[in-house]
C-alpha cells in the first residue's frame, strides 16, 4: 500500500501553506489581469523601433507572407544585401500552400496584414481575393512600373492603378517537352495536330515506352491540358473568353472545350500516360524521362537544363512543343505570376516601397536570372536571357501568342484543384467531360453570387 | 461543509479561459451558419436556412460526405478498439522487452499526422513506393494495388493509415485500465477452472469498461473529426471519393464561402455533440456506481 | 491447449512483428534524412551512400529551428501547465460537489471536446482581447482548446481520492487550497502526468494557431520550418525528413521519460486500501 501523506499538519506549515494559497489565487487572478493590460505587443513590425540611426541605416524589419514556392533563394540573397546596405531586414514567413489563401484572407479582412504578401495575379483574383483597392498600396508612380513587361502590369490593374509588383518568368509556360532522340529513332514528327500527337503516342507505345509522363497525385498539373490552350479554343469560336466573363456564356456551351476534355480522356484510356498516373507527381518528371521510360511530359521548359545536369542528357536533346489539343498551335502565355503586394495598413510602406525598387535594379533583376535555375527569364526587358536553342526555337516556330484560360476568364483560377478533382473523375468515368464543365459552370456561379457580380444576376 | 471545502472559484478560471477563447468563437461561428458569411465583401446578410437546406437536399456531394465521415469514424472505432485491445493484452505479461514494444507501438502516434501522411504517400505510391515494392520482392506481386487511387482501396488505405497511427495511443489507455485489474480475480477464476474466454468475458471486459468509454469517446471524435489523413493522403480523390465532412468544410473556407463552411462544421459539432453526451452519461453512471 | 512453450514464443515473435510494421516506416525517414537529393528522391529502404550530416545544419540553420524549437517550447509548455492547472482545480470541484450546477457546468466544459475551432470568429476574439500577435496568446488558445478533454481524464479519476481524506483534511484544519495542493493534487499526480504527456503532444504538433495569429516568424514553432523545404513543384526528400527527426525527437523525449509515471502512476492510484 502506498505511503499517504495524511494527518498533522504542524503550526509552522501555516506561512508557507498561506503562500501556497495566495499563489494558487494570484495566478487565477493573474491570468484575467494578464489578459486584459497585454496591450503593448501587437502591431505589425518589431517593436526594435523604426528610428534611423546617424549612419542613414534604419534598424527595422519588413514581414513578407508568401506561400512555398514563391519565394526563391536568389531572392533571399538579395535581402541579406538589402539589409547590409540598409538596415531593413526581411522577415519571410512561408506558409503551407493550401493554407495560405486562407491565412492570409483572414489576416486581410482582420486588419493584421503583414508588410509586403504575395499574391496571384488576375483582375477577378485581386478584387475578389484579396481586394486590393482596400489592403494594397497604389504603386503606378513607382519607377519600376514602366519598365515591367505591360501584360504583367495589365494583370495588376484595378481602374488603372497598379497594385503588386511581378517579378517572374510568365514566357515559360509549361509545353510538351519530348525525347528527341526517341522521336528520331522512331521517325516522328513534332505533332501538329491531336491527330498526329495520337499517332506519335501510338508509335511510341509501340516501342515499348510510356508516351507521356502524367502526375496527377499533385492534383493541379493535369489541369493544364485543358486550360492552356485556352487561346485556341477563343480562336475557334471567336469573343469566348469575353462571352464567359460577361456570363453571356457557359463552359458547357463550348464545343471546343468540349474536345478538349474529350480528347484528354482518349489519352488517358488509350493508355498513353502509363499505369502509374493517378500516383505519379511532378517531382519524379526528370527521372522518368532521364531514365527512358517516358518519351513526353507536360512541364516547365527549365526540364531540359535538368535533364542536362542530373541525367546525362545534352541541353539539345529535349524539345517543345505546345500542348496540340484541338489541334491547337498557339504558344500559351500567363503574363501574370506570384506577384507581391504591399500592405495598405503597413506602418512600413515607403520601406516596403524601397525594397521593390531594390529589387528591381537592373543588376539584381539579372542576379535573380543568373541564380535560378528554374526560370530562363524575367518579365523585365533588357535582361540577358538563358534561353536555350530549342527555347528559341520554341519561340520562333510558334509565333502566335495568346493568354491561357485561368489568367484571363474570371472565376476559373480559385477552383483550380476542383476541376482538377473532377477531371480525375472523368478519367475514372465517374463522370462524362460534359459533367465536369457544367461543374464548373456551377462554381462559377456560386463564386459570382458571393461576389455579387453583376453579370450574375 | 460541502460548499466552503469545494469552493467554486477554483473553476472559474477554467470556465473564463475556456468560454472566451474557445465557446465565444465556436457560437459565433454558429450564427454566421445562417448568413452569406464569405470573404469578398464585408456585408453580411441573413439567409436563413438556405445553407442547411443545401447541405441536406441531395443536392451537391454534400451527403456523400457525411456518409464517408461515418464509415470512417465507424471502421477506425471498431479497429482502434479491437487491436487496441488485442495488443495490451499481448503486451500485458509474459512477453519481454515489453517496455520497448510499448514505445514502438506508440511512436506512430507522437509522429504529426501531416507527416504520416506523407511518408505513406510515398510507401503507398502503386509504382515506388515500399509497400509493393516489397510485396514484389517476395514475389507477392499479386497482391499490389494502386492503394490510393483504386476506388476500391482508396478508403480502405486511409483508415489502415489511421489506425497504424492512432493504435498505440488506444492501446496505452486500455493497457492502463488491463493493468488496474486486480490479479486476484484472475487467481480466483483460475481455480475455478475458467479458460481464456471466460476470463476475458467475465472478468477483464466489464472491468476495463471506464477505459473503454474514454478510448470510445475519443475515437468517435476523432473519426468524426477527420481531416489531415484525408487531406494529406488523398485529398478526397479519386475524384470526391473520399471526401469527409472536414475536407469539404476546408474547402468551403478555402473559396471564400465562410457561411457555407460554418454550416458543416455546425452540423457536425451538433451530431458530435449529441454523440458524446450519450456516450459521457454512460460513464457517469459508471463512475457513481463505483 | 496450447503447448507452455509455444504461446508466449508467438507471443514474443508477434509482438516483434508489430513493433517492426510501427517502425518501419518512421526508420524509413531517419534514413533519408542522410541522403543526397537525388538519393533521397525515390524515399526507398536504401542506405545512403555517404552520409550527409550537412542535410541536419542546412536544415537547421534553414529552417532557424534553435529559435522555433524554444517556441515550440514554450507554446506547448505554457498550453500544459496551463490547461492542468485550471483543469485539475475544476474538475476537482464538479467532481466532488456534484450540485445540478455543477454537473451543468462539467457538461459544458467537455462539450468542447467535440467543437469545431472557427479561427475567423477566433480573430476576433484575440483582437478583441488585444492577444493577437502574442505569445501568451497563442498558449492561452492552446490551453483553452485542451481544457475540455483534460477536465474529462481528471474528472473520473478524482472519484478515485477517496473522500475519507479530505474529511481527515478538514479536522485537522486544512483550507480548501491547501486541501487541494498538498492532499488532491500528489494522488492525482498519475492522470495528471498522462494528460499533461498528450496535452504537450498536441501543442507540440500544432501549427495552425501560430499560423493565423502570430505575423512573425521568430515566434514560429518548429512545425511550420518543414515548409521552408518543399514547395508545390519540387520536394527535397532529404532535408524534409531531416527536418522531421528533428521535430519528432523532443516529443519522443519526452515521452520516454514521462512514460513511466502514466502506466506505473494509474495502477498505484486505484489500489484500495
Amino acid at each position: 500500500m502506498k505511503q499517504r501523506r495524511t494527518g498533522t499538519y504542524e503550526q509552522g506549515d501555516d506561512s508557507y501553506m498561506k503562500k501556497w494559497k495566495t499563489s494558487l489565487l494570484s495566478a487565477s487572478v493573474a491570468l484575467t489581469v494578464v489578459l486584459a493590460g497585454c496591450g503593448g505587443n501587437n502591431g505589425s513590425a518589431e517593436p526594435s523601433g523604426g528610428g534611423e540611426q546617424g549612419s542613414g541605416k534604419k534598424n527595422i524589419t519588413l514581414t513578407y507572407m508568401a506561400s512555398q514556392g514563391w519565394i526563391k533563394d536568389s531572392e533571399m540573397e538579395l535581402a541579406k544585401k538589402f539589409e547590409a546596405e540598409t538596415g531593413i531586414k526581411i522577415d519571410y514567413q512561408i506558409v503551407p500552400a493550401d493554407q495560405y489563401f486562407n491565412v492570409l484572407k483572414t489576416k486581410l479582412n482582420a486588419g493584421e496584414g503583414p508588410d509586403i504578401f504575395g499574391g496571384q495575379s488576375g483582375y477577378s483574383e485581386i478584387t475578389m481575393n484579396y481586394n486590393v483597392e482596400k489592403n494594397a498600396v497604389d504603386l503606378s508612380d513607382q519607377e519600376w512600373v514602366k519598365r515591367e513587361d505591360p501584360l504583367s502590369i495589365e494583370q495588376l490593374t484595378v481602374d488603372g492603378k497598379v497594385y503588386a509588383l511581378t517579378i517572374w518568368d510568365t514566357y515559360s509556360s509549361f509545353v510538351v517537352a519530348y525525347n528527341k532522340k526517341l522521336f528520331g529513332e522512331l521517325g516522328i514528327e513534332v505533332p501538329k495536330t491531336y491527330e498526329e500527337l495520337k499517332q506519335a503516342a501510338e508509335t511510341i507505345k509501340a516501342a515499348g515506352v510510356t508516351p507521356i509522363y502524367e502526375p496527377i497525385a499533385d492534383g493541379w498539373h493535369h489541369v493544364m491540358w485543358f486550360s492552356e490552350p485556352g487561346p485556341n479554343y477563343d480562336k475557334l469560336e471567336p469573343n469566348l473568353y469575353a462571352d464567359l466573363n460577361e456570363n453571356k456564356k457557359k463552359f458547357a456551351d463550348s464545343q471546343a472545350m468540349l474536345d478538349s476534355l474529350t480528347q484528354l480522356k482518349e489519352m488517358y484510356d488509350l493508355g498513353f500516360f502509363g499505369d502509374n498516373s493517378l500516383s505519379d507527381t511532378g517531382s519524379d518528371t526528370a527521372a522518368k524521362l532521364g531514365s527512358g521510360e517516358f518519351a513526353m511530359s507536360l512541364s516547365a521548359q527549365s526540364l531540359a537544363v535538368e535533364l542536362a545536369d542530373d541525367y546525362g542528357f545534352e541541353l539539345d536533346d529535349i524539345g517543345f512543343f505546345p500542348i496540340p489539343l484541338t489541334d491547337n498551335q498557339i504558344y500559351y502565355i500567363h503574363p501574370g505570376g506570384p506577384s507581391k503586394f504591399i500592405y495598405s495598413g503597413s506602418k512600413y510602406i515607403d520601406e516596403a516601397k524601397q525594397y521593390f525598387n531594390f529589387l528591381t535594379k537592373q543588376e539584381n533583376l539579372q542576379f535573380m536570372l543568373d541564380n535560378d535555375p528554374t526560370i530562363s527569364n524575367l518579365n523585365f526587358p533588357g535582361l540577358e536571357n538563358k534561353y536555350t536553342a530549342e527555347q528559341q526555337k520554341l519561340f520562333e516556330n510558334y509565333s502566335e501568342r495568346g493568354t491561357d484560360l485561368q489568367n484571363f476568364v474570371t472565376y476559373v483560377n480559385p477552383q483550380w484543384m476542383d476541376i482538377g478533382k473532377d477531371i480525375v473523375a472523368m478519367l475514372a468515368a465517374d463522370m462524362k467531360p460534359l459533367d465536369v464543365l457544367k461543374s464548373i459552370d456551377q462554381r462559377r456561379e456560386e463564386m459570382a453570387k458571393v461576389a455579387q457580380d453583376p453579370n450574375w444576376k | 461543509m460541502n460548499r466552503s471545502v469545494y469552493p467554486f472559484y477554483f473553476g472559474l478560471a477554467a470556465l473564463i479561459v475556456y468560454s472566451i477563447f474557445f465557446v465565444l468563437p465556436g457560437v459565433m461561428g454558429i450564427f454566421y451558419s445562417f448568413t452569406n458569411w464569405n470573404s469578398y465583401s464585408d456585408e453580411i446578410r441573413f439567409i436563413g436556412f438556405d445553407n442547411l437546406a443545401k447541405i441536406f437536399s441531395g443536392e451537391g456531394r454534400y451527403l456523400g460526405f457525411i456518409y464517408n465521415t461515418l464509415v470512417f469514424t465507424v471502421s477506425t472505432v471498431i479497429l482502434k478498439t479491437a487491436l487496441g485491445l488485442f495488443f495490451a493484452m499481448l503486451l500485458n505479461d509474459g512477453i519481454r522487452a515489453k517496455g520497448f514494444h510499448r514505445v514502438m507501438l506508440f511512436m506512430p502516434s507522437i509522429v504529426p499526422m501531416l507527416v504520416v501522411g506523407l511518408i505513406f504517400k510515398s510507401i503507398l505510391n502503386p509504382a515506388t513506393g515500399l509497400l509493393n515494392e516489397s510485396l514484389r520482392m517476395i514475389g507477392l506481386e499479386v497482391l499490389t494495388q494502386k492503394w490510393l487511387t483504386d476506388l476500391g482501396w482508396a478508403f480502405k488505405s486511409i483508415i489502415a493509415v489511421d489506425v497504424w497511427k492512432g493504435v498505440g495511443y488506444i492501446m496505452i489507455i486500455l493497457l492502463a485500465g488491463l493493468q488496474s485489474i486486480d490479479k486476484t480475480y484472475y487467481e480466483a477464476a483460475e481455480i475455478d477452472g475458467s479458460n481464456f474466454w471466460q476470463k476475458l468475458i467475465h472478468i477483464t471486459l466489464p472491468l476495463i469498461v471506464p477505459a473503454l468509454v474514454v478510448t470510445t469517446v475519443l475515437n468517435l471524435l476523432h473519426g468524426l473529426k477527420v481531416f489531415e489523413a484525408v487531406y494529406v493522403l488523398t485529398n478526397g480523390g479519386p475524384g470526391y471519393a473520399t471526401d469527409v465532412m472536414y475536407t469539404a468544410i476546408f474547402k468551403e473556407f478555402s473559396t471564400g464561402n465562410y457561411g457555407m463552411g460554418t454550416a458543416l462544421s455546425s452540423v457536425l459539432f451538433v451530431v458530435m455533440t449529441v454523440i458524446g453526451y450519450f456516450v459521457v452519461r454512460l460513464m457517469s453512471r459508471e463512475g457513481d456506481e463505483r | 491447449m496450447m503447448n507452455k512453450t509455444l504461446l508466449p514464443a508467438l507471443r514474443n515473435v508477434f509482438a516483434w512483428l508489430l513493433s517492426a510494421i510501427m517502425f518501419i516506416p518512421l526508420l524509413l525517414v531517419v534514413v533519408n534524412s542522410f541522403k543526397t537529393k537525388a538519393e533521397a528522391n525515390g524515399m526507398n529502404m536504401s542506405l545512403p551512400s555517404d552520409f550527409q550530416w550537412s542535410n541536419y545544419s542546412i536544415v537547421i540553420a534553414e529552417g532557424k529551428l534553435i529559435r522555433s524549437f524554444f517556441n515550440s517550447l514554450l507554446y506547448a509548455g505554457g498550453a500544459t501547465v496551463g490547461s492542468i492547472l485550471l483543469a485539475a482545480l475544476a474538475a476537482y470541484v464538479f467532481s466532488r460537489n456534484r450540485t445540478k450546477l455543477n454537473q451543468l457546468f462539467y457538461f459544458y466544459l467537455i462539450m468542447g471536446i467535440a467543437m469545431p475551432t472557427n479561427f475567423v470568429t477566433l480573430m476576433k476574439v484575440m483582437q478583441w482581447t488585444q492577444l493577437v500577435n502574442t505569445q501568451l496568446g497563442i498558449i492561452v488558445m492552446l490551453a483553452a482548446s485542451a481544457i475540455p478533454f483534460s477536465v474529462f481524464l481528471i474528472y473520473g479519476f478524482v472519484g478515485s481520492v477517496p473522500r475519507e481524506l479530505d474529511e481527515a483534511g478538514i479536522v485537522d484544519g486544512c483550507s480548501p487550497v491547501r486541501l487541494f495542493v498538498s492532499v488532491v493534487i500528489p494522488l492525482l499526480t498519475p492522470v495528471l502526468v498522462t494528460v499533461a504527456i498528450l496535452n504537450f503532444m498536441g501543442a507540440w504538433s500544432d501549427f495552425i494557431h501560430p499560423l493565423y495569429f502570430l505575423n512573425n516568424s521568430d515566434k514560429w514553432p518548429m512545425t511550420l520550418a518543414v515548409y521552408n523545404f518543399f514547395g508545390r513543384f519540387q520536394v527535397n526528400w532529404n532535408l524534409v525528413t531531416a527536418d522531421i527527426v528533428l521535430t519528432t525527437l523532443p516529443v519522443i523525449v519526452i515521452y520516454l521519460l514521462g512514460q513511466r509515471f502514466i502506466i506505473s502512476g494509474m495502477t498505484a492510484g486505484s489500489v484500495k486500501g
